[in-house]
């Protein structure tokens, strides 16, 4: 029996109306509530853009040059800002950049390039850079807390120009579009929050409650100083420590959880890719002879739903899990450890460089072309940390004769939802 | 046209599991990633230069029997076969090629059915819904699909390869009871989305191919003609740049499709172009009969936009229901010497405010200004597979 999760909206309770289109003509006038799950084709109030990459000037002469453009869109009728970081794979540190929306703009910047719009608008170049990029759709740019919103969409385009000596030979290109948690709470009056606290006090409120009597019900919640655990809006409601702004990626039950309630989308349980195998000839390519078929590959990035911006602490690890299929429907697993940032050839996640030819995702183990491969993260009992993932999945299809890659990316599927275990992201807003 | 089916003598119960499956969600539109009981692919081609290849997987633990039609997007004509899929299979073919039955030949795997190669220059799209052993239309949302196109080209370097996500359309509840007519109207089965949105590029040169590739050509001197980025690049002769090319094509299907009386759905698209200065415009295309695929620059003719727009757009149509379309964008690149790439995204879905005589776009009442609420954010529409004898 398989068991169905039926998110109520407002059509099943009575939202149902017709409208008239045309003539003598009757459609469905669906309510839109938010998206329990992650969406790459709707805007959200948060984006996430795993896999950022530049290097556009390298040392190596047979080295590529790279460059990512990314594009965000603000697709509603009014001034939007958005607070993002570009988290670096290397130390996961986060990396600041502000952008202010007018109604309706487009806005694409070249990740290597530094772009200054004033007052608000501030995007540090980065070169050479590996890692990820996310966005919130926040309220104030100057005190960037979440706001209640889902407006937002983005793509990114990564342009490789394979070089022989130093000299460019071809251009290659491939995009994806960004993953968006839109706010699950369906008003535009206050920020979302979860386990917020009235500002000087640790009083759990809702926004718009009554909790905080003639105070406010804070946005965020000090760390450390001498009100930490109070509820803040600004970094001055706490002395000595900071307000820091907490996005609930779905709800963690039991103690100690800061994120008894959600406030966006949460991750799902299971990530599911369609992938040849590595070394797999290009189905498309006709060439008679199989040695001068272009073969594919596979990379995978992979990056945790939660994410905690306000401390140098080590990020804690996922071991992921990885369930293949080939088309015989015989199985195979492997599993792997992450912290932080993953961006690893298929072939590689299991074997070493050198190895690929006994990986679990080579052409020669699996016996045929294509696979399905199930990713998840393993739960544990912590929480303060949830093992959701995030992945954007590229193919590289090699010509043996040229040497020139033609690459593709795109958003991996997903199914399940996590019971009881949620994500969570915090940041300082300050 | 009848297939060899694999029927699997025993059909496993799926188990109950710890985790509730995402299935279909009342008022929520069509997906790009996550299983469905429905499959579009906007854009299958087979041309001189490019192929097409398909890959679809049945995520459960269940077989899963798929009708699919091809549909010529010229004659509007479709071609019809069926695949069998185990659980947990995935498969693949090339669509100029095909797929046949045949355990020994070099395509391993379990065959899912005998799969008609597609003629040269066709150009259109694949549509499949899960049906049962008798062909009755059942919602599994089980299956999910990528649709890859190939640079088959003599050009020394073949990198327009790109790659989309098929759409899915999520059965609703566990019943269907209209036969071989399937509702999208977030009843029966999830609606398509009342207007997408598409990034695109303005047609020209490409900055980031001008910055770091070969923008431009040399002009006199040794390497008159050479590929270029720089003067240093010439000899100190002149690179003349400008000479790279970017242009995005974006390419629909309607959701509302016949496939038993092959009614036409002559529709026609309404576009808000924005560029990053706030420059607005509206234009129009088509009418299609039953698919269409264009470049953004046929309809941009007499905009002066910056590098990268946005354009909202809806399908109208002059009588009748409203026809939503689903649909993906390709962008190709090109540097002065003629090395091509390219890259494909799907789509972004967004409502309209219902009662402004304006294309206005939304995605909650609130963003509608006053008097045109509510937010629509699907439209229904109707599939109508053939009947089988």
């Amino acid at each position: 029996m398989r068991a169905r999760a039926v998110w109520k909206s407002a059509v099943a309770a009575g939202g149902l109306a017709a409208a008239l289109f045309g003539a003598g003509a009757a459609r469905v006038t669906a309510q839109n509530p938010p998206s329990p799950f992650p969406a790459s084709d709707a805007p959200a109030g948060y984006l996430v853009f795993p896999k950022i990459q530049t290097n556009t000037q390298p040392a190596d002469p047979a080295a590529p040059s790279i460059e990512t453009v990314v594009q965000l869109t603000n697709t509603s009728q009014s001034v939007r800002n958005v607070h993002c970081f570009y988290v670096s794979e290397t130390d996961c540190h986060p990396d600041n950049v502000n952008i202010r929306l007018t109604p309706g703009q487009p806005f694409a910047w070249q990740v290597s390039q530094s772009v200054s719009i004033p007052p608000f608008t501030l995007i540090p170049g980065r070169d050479p850079f590996l890692g990820e990029l996310k966005c919130i759709e926040v309220n104030d740019p100057t005190v960037p807390l979440p706001v209640n919103a889902n407006d937002l969409k983005g793509e990114a385009t990564i342009y490789t120009f394979r070089r022989t000596n130093g000299v460019v030979q071809d251009v290659d290109a491939r995009t994806y579009n960004a993953i968006g948690f839109q706010t699950s709470v369906v008003s535009n009056t206050e920020p979302p929050g979860a386990q917020r606290a009235c500002v000087g006090s640790q009083t759990a409120c809702t926004p718009g409650g009554t909790q905080c009597g003639a105070g406010t019900c804070g946005a965020g919640k000090c760390v450390s100083g001498t009100k930490g655990g109070q509820g803040c809006n600004v970094n001055a409601d706490c002395p000595f420590g900071s307000c820091d702004a907490l996005m609930c990626l779905g709800a963690t039950s039991g103690a100690g959880s800061p994120c008894l309630a959600a406030n966006y989308a949460a991750c799902a349980d299971t990530l599911i890719l369609n992938n040849f195998f590595d070394q797999a000839p290009d189905p498309a390519d006709v060439n008679p002879n199989p040695a001068l078929k272009r073969k594919i590959t596979n990379g995978l990035t992979l990056v945790p739903c939660s994410e905690d911006l306000t401390t140098d602490d080590p990020e804690p690890i996922t071991v992921v899990q990885f369930l293949i299929f080939n088309e015989f429907e015989q199985r195979m697993s492997t599993a792997t450890r992450i912290q932080c940032y993953s961006d690893l050839p298929l072939s590689n996640i299991d074997t070493v460089p050198g190895g690929e030819a006994g990986s679990v995702f080579n052409v020669g183990v699996q016996g045929t072309l294509a696979g399905q491969t199930r990713i998840r993260g393993v739960k544990n009992s912590d929480p303060t940390v949830g093992q959701g993932m995030l992945a954007v999945a590229e193919e590289f299809r090699r010509d043996p004769t040229t040497g020139s890659v033609a690459s593709t990316a795109v958003n991996v599927n997903e199914v399940g939802m996590p019971v009881g275990k949620g994500d969570f992201v915090r940041y300082s807003p300050q | 046209m009848m297939t060899i089916r694999y029927v699997r003598a025993s059909w496993v119960t799926a188990a109950v599991l710890a985790c509730t499956l995402m299935s279909g969600v009342a008022g929520a539109a069509t997906t790009t990633e996550r299983p469905g009981s429905i499959l579009i692919f906007p854009k299958v081609v087979t041309t001189g230069s490019r192929d097409t290849v398909i890959q679809i997987t049945n995520t459960s633990n269940m077989s899963d029997i798929l009708r699919c039609f091809y549909l010529n997007g010229d004659t509007c004509a479709p071609n019809d076969f069926e695949i069998a899929l185990t659980k947990q299979q995935p498969t693949e073919w090339n669509v100029r090629s095909g797929r046949r039955v045949n355990p020994s030949d070099s395509q391993t795997g379990l065959d899912p059915g005998l799969i008609p190669p597609l003629a040269e220059n066709f150009q259109g799209a694949l549509i499949c819904a899960e049906v049962d052993i008798s062909d009755a239309p059942v919602k599994h949302n089980a299956v999910k699909g990528e649709a890859t196109l190939v640079d088959r080209s003599n050009s020394v370097t073949r990198n327009a390869v790109s790659k989309y996500n098929a759409v899915a359309v999520q059965g609703l509840g566990t019943t269907h009871t209209s036969g071989n007519m399937l509702n999208l109207n977030d009843s029966d089965y999830s609606a398509c989305p009342a207007s997408l949105i598409v990034n695109l590029n303005r047609e020209g040169s490409d900055p980031v191919i001008e910055q770091l590739g070969n923008g431009g050509r040399c002009v006199a001197g040794t390497n008159n003609g050479a590929a270029c980025n720089n003067n240093a690049d010439c000899n100190s002769n002149n690179c003349s740049t400008g000479q790279s090319r970017v242009e995005t094509r974006v390419t629909v299907v309607p959701c509302s499709l016949d496939f038993e009386f092959l009614t036409l759905s002559n529709f026609k698209l309404s576009f808000l172009f924005e560029d990053e200065e706030e420059t607005g415009i509206s234009r129009g295309n088509g009418p299609f009969p039953c698919w269409g695929s264009f470049t953004m620059s046929q309809s941009l003719v007499g905009l002066n936009a910056t590098p990268y727009m946005t354009g909202r757009f809806k399908s109208v149509v002059a009588t009748g229901p409203a026809v939503p379309v689903v649909g993906v964008a390709e962008t190709f690149y090109g540097d002065s010497v003629a090395n091509t790439a390219s890259a494909a995204a799907n789509l972004h879905s967004l409502g309209i405010c219902s009662n402004s005589t304006q294309f206005i776009t939304c995605m909650r009442d609130i963003d509608c200004p006053t008097g045109t609420s509510p937010c629509v954010y699907t439209t229904a529409s109707t599939i109508q597979l053939s009947s089988t004898p």
